[in-house]
């Protein structure tokens, strides 16, 4: 087995992308002292702002790769990314277009018919439509095969009925994107009879019930389904397609900025609060060796980087049409452990200096508290970590 | 595929086939049983260039870039061989730079913690002293030229091998040998910088050997769990087994994200002035550093005993992953340096936007997503 072909080449960010860099970080520099947003961890889940969401669709940072046709911004993948991570190392909240930005418009760019399209892009673009992901079902999870929401054929469209669970944000998105049954599976075939249909939240039969995280927030719903209309244009690509559709996704999914960085407000917060500590570049003699506070943020800080380097040569990958499952596959196992190593070196050296994590409390024992309670997810969703290294194994041992 | 990633492809299959031919297991081990390196090996990679591939032609190498010269050093890593090819490819772009011309045979580099070669005495712990004619640098007074010494400036003295100095050995059986200054050495003052060129081309080039080797690593374990069954099925069938051959594989592509970012970044560095942002050498050492004992830990608890003995052929790469990530900026040495260089970020960021500054705004981002000589 060649190096080349575990992780693609690392390659150059396009021209023009320190200048777009620059201007969103002076537009994030703007909205924190304007006090329109505060820093937080796993934003991206939780920092659901849809004025943050339509002012940043202003400067044409949402929908970015939708084509101007569609009222997009016609951006490169790439530049896309050079936002994105911007968004999350700021700790913006981005959580209301997260999914309508990452997923459902480069999904209907690809597999939309053309009305599907013109009803939906524009308003993704303007940052002024959220969607939900309905695919984990109570039965369902890591075994995403095993879904049993059913669209049977009617006059027209489609007859739903299930139940969808996990599906973040479903209580305040206007639309839910559906992996379900549409036929029988091919005796072991699982795969076969699975389509994907957009599902309007507003209407009858449509139940949504919350599911409160332990933090006490509730972002988590169970969608229930009970004989709900789906017209034929609402069918995303083709009915049958629906496995396949899904999964050509899940590469951009596990290897995005945000399976490394949920947790880079904590780490950022924790060197400016070294750094005022020590009011000077000498941390004193216990704390600038490696053994000392220096080693620790050190090895996070490098561990972070390589994880950016990896993220950044799938990303250049994707953008060059290539599909590398297992290096994205792997980026999600080492970034989002990464993010709870973070976790655990900030809670060391706040310890250190007699603090600990209070839900009530500001800086860093605030900050702690929400990023130790949010933690067990980062390794859970987008698929379990323990599926993505079966994968990974798959993929080294059939070379 | 581009005519210059051909290119590259072409260098790379050419140097794989070739390590591979000479790199048997048996001739890797009896280099460290007998004189320490494979002649044979040598003469072969001289022969066709590669040793000095990185280097101007003016000064006598075999022109190319760092990109080819990086790949070169992987395959020595992946073959485990037992020649100072990595340490002289380093040596010829530290000369290269400094516009002198690269003596013929095996090179090496050492960097003094001394002022001057003079008051630095020996050299100590040099990757094949005893055989390779050694580059020395270091800053502040180049002893018998005098001159610069006064100025503080950057020497670099070119020393041939004379059987003068002590030998020693690091975990695989690799020379690590004293170096002293005898009288015949030559000393010339050095553009400014050079020392410090000299200790990121070290780290960079250790890095790179430790991925070639973390790559090995990977592949042998993977072809033993293909192979060696237990309970009636291979041991890749086994969940548990597949679980740590992914950490692995995880730790591999973290290796290798980390050196390729680093070649590119050393040189973008050589072409445009340095930027503020992050170490990608530094950077990458101490990832290329943490990840070796991981790698190597979990290709051992795969393998079972069999891979602790000295008759199979993994711990030819395991003991150099545990040398090299101590050797040219240890992971200790790596790991504070750059957690120390996130907080002065910190630090500055903070003086610059008032102590005020809200979370959020502590200057490790813009530091950590730049990298020096680049636009980014």
């Amino acid at each position: 087995m060649r190096d080349g072909t575990l992780l693609p080449p690392v390659r150059p960010l396009p021209a023009g992308a320190a200048e777009l860099r620059s201007q969103v970080r002076g537009f994030l520099s703007a909205e924190r002292t304007a006090g329109r947003f505060v820093p937080a961890c796993d934003a991206w889940l939780s920092g659901w702002d849809e004025s943050f969401s339509g002012r940043l669709a202003e400067h044409g940072w949402v929908g970015m790769t939708i084509p101007r046709e569609y009222g997009g911004h016609g951006r490169s993948a790439l530049e896309r990314y050079v936002v994105v991570e911007e968004l999350l190392a700021a700790g913006a909240p981005v959580a209301a277009h997260w999914v309508s930005d990452r997923q459902v418009g480069p999904n209907l760019l690809r597999y939309g018919s053309e009305p599907l399209k013109r009803r939906y892009l524009p308003a993704i673009a303007q940052g002024a439509c959220y969607f939900a992901i309905g695919l984990s079902e109570p039965d369902a999870g890591s075994d995403l095969a095993a879904v049993r929401t059913t669209g049977t054929r009617t006059n027209g469209g489609w007859t739903v009925s299930g139940t969808k669970i996990w599906t973040s944000g479903a209580h305040r998105a206007h639309a839910l994107i559906a992996l379900l049954r549409t036929g029988p599976p091919d005796g072991r075939q699982r795969h076969v009879g699975l389509s994907q249909l957009l599902i309007e939240l507003d209407q009858p039969g449509v139940t949504i019930r919350p599911i409160i995280s332990m933090t006490g927030e509730h972002h988590f719903n169970e969608v229930v389904f009970d004989s709900v209309f789906v017209p034929d244009e609402q069918v995303v690509g083709t009915i049958g397609d629906g496995w396949a559709q899904v999964t050509s996704e899940l590469a951009y999914e596990r290897s995005g900025p945000e399976r490394l960085l949920s947790t880079f407000v904590l780490l950022d917060a924790l060197a400016g609060e070294l750094a005022a500590r020590s009011g000077s570049d000498d941390l004193g003699p216990g704390d600038s060796g490696p053994g000392g506070a220096a080693g620790a943020v050190g090895r996070v800080v490098s561990r972070l980087w390589a994880c950016r380097q990896m993220s950044l040569a799938v990303a250049g990958a994707l953008a060059a049409g290539e599909a590398p499952e297992i290096a994205a596959a792997l980026v999600k196992d080492v970034g989002t452990r990464l993010e709870s190593e973070i976790i655990e070196v900030a809670r060391m050296l706040t310890a250190v200096r007699g603090g600990e994590p209070d839900p009530e409390g500001a800086g860093m024992a605030g900050l702690l508290a929400h990023a130790v309670l949010h933690a067990p997810g980062f390794t859970l969703r987008g698929g379990t970590n323990e599926i993505l290294r079966g994968i990974v194994a798959r993929g080294l041992a059939l070379r | 595929m581009t005519a210059a990633d051909g290119e590259r492809e072409l260098l790379r299959r050419t140097v794989e086939d070739l390590l591979a031919g000479h790199c048997t297991p048996a001739r890797v081990a009896a280099a460290a049983a007998g004189s320490g390196w494979d002649s044979g090996l040598w003469q072969a990679l001289e022969e066709t260039g590669l040793t000095l591939a990185g280097s101007p032609e003016e000064a006598g190498g075999s022109g190319g870039d760092l990109f080819a010269a990086a790949d070169i050093a992987v395959a020595a890593g992946v073959a485990a061989a037992p020649v100072p090819l990595a340490e002289t490819l380093a040596a010829g772009m530290l000369l290269g730079r400094a516009g002198l011309a690269i003596p013929s045979g095996p090179l090496t580099v050492a960097v003094a913690a001394g002022p001057g070669p003079g008051s630095a005495g020996g050299l100590r712990r040099v990757p094949y002293g005893r055989l390779a004619t050694t580059v020395a640098t270091g800053s502040g007074g180049s002893g018998e030229s005098g001159g610069s010494g006064e100025s503080g400036g950057d020497w670099l003295a070119v020393i041939v091998p004379t059987g003068g100095g002590g030998t020693g050995r690091n975990l695989a059986g690799e020379p690590r040998d004293e170096v002293v200054f005898g009288g015949d050495a030559e000393v010339y003052d050095a553009p400014a910088g050079t020392a410090g060129y000299a200790r990121r081309l070290l780290r960079l080039f250790r890095s790179l050997l430790i991925a070639g080797a973390a790559q090995r690593t990977l592949d042998l374990t993977v072809t033993y769990v293909q192979e060696r069954e237990q309970f009636g099925r291979p041991l890749a069938r086994f969940p548990t087994v597949q679980q740590e051959l992914a950490r692995m594989a995880g730790e591999v592509a973290l290796i290798s994200a980390a050196t390729q970012a680093a070649v590119a970044a050393e040189d973008l560095a050589a072409k445009s002035p340095a930027g503020e942002g992050v170490s990608a050498v530094v950077a990458a050492k101490a990832q290329a550093s943490s990840g070796a004992g991981v790698v190597a830990a979990i290709a051992h608890q795969l393998h079972g005993a069999i891979g602790t003995t000295q008759e199979h052929r993994l711990r030819l790469t395991t003991t150099r992953l545990w040398s090299w990530r101590d050797e040219d900026g240890s992971e200790a040495e790596c790991l504070a340096e750059l957690g120390r260089a996130a907080l002065a970020a910190a630090t500055r960021a903070r003086a610059e936007s008032g102590a005020g500054a809200g979370a959020g705004a502590s200057g490790l981002w813009p530091w950590l997503s730049g990298s020096p000589g680049s636009a980014e």
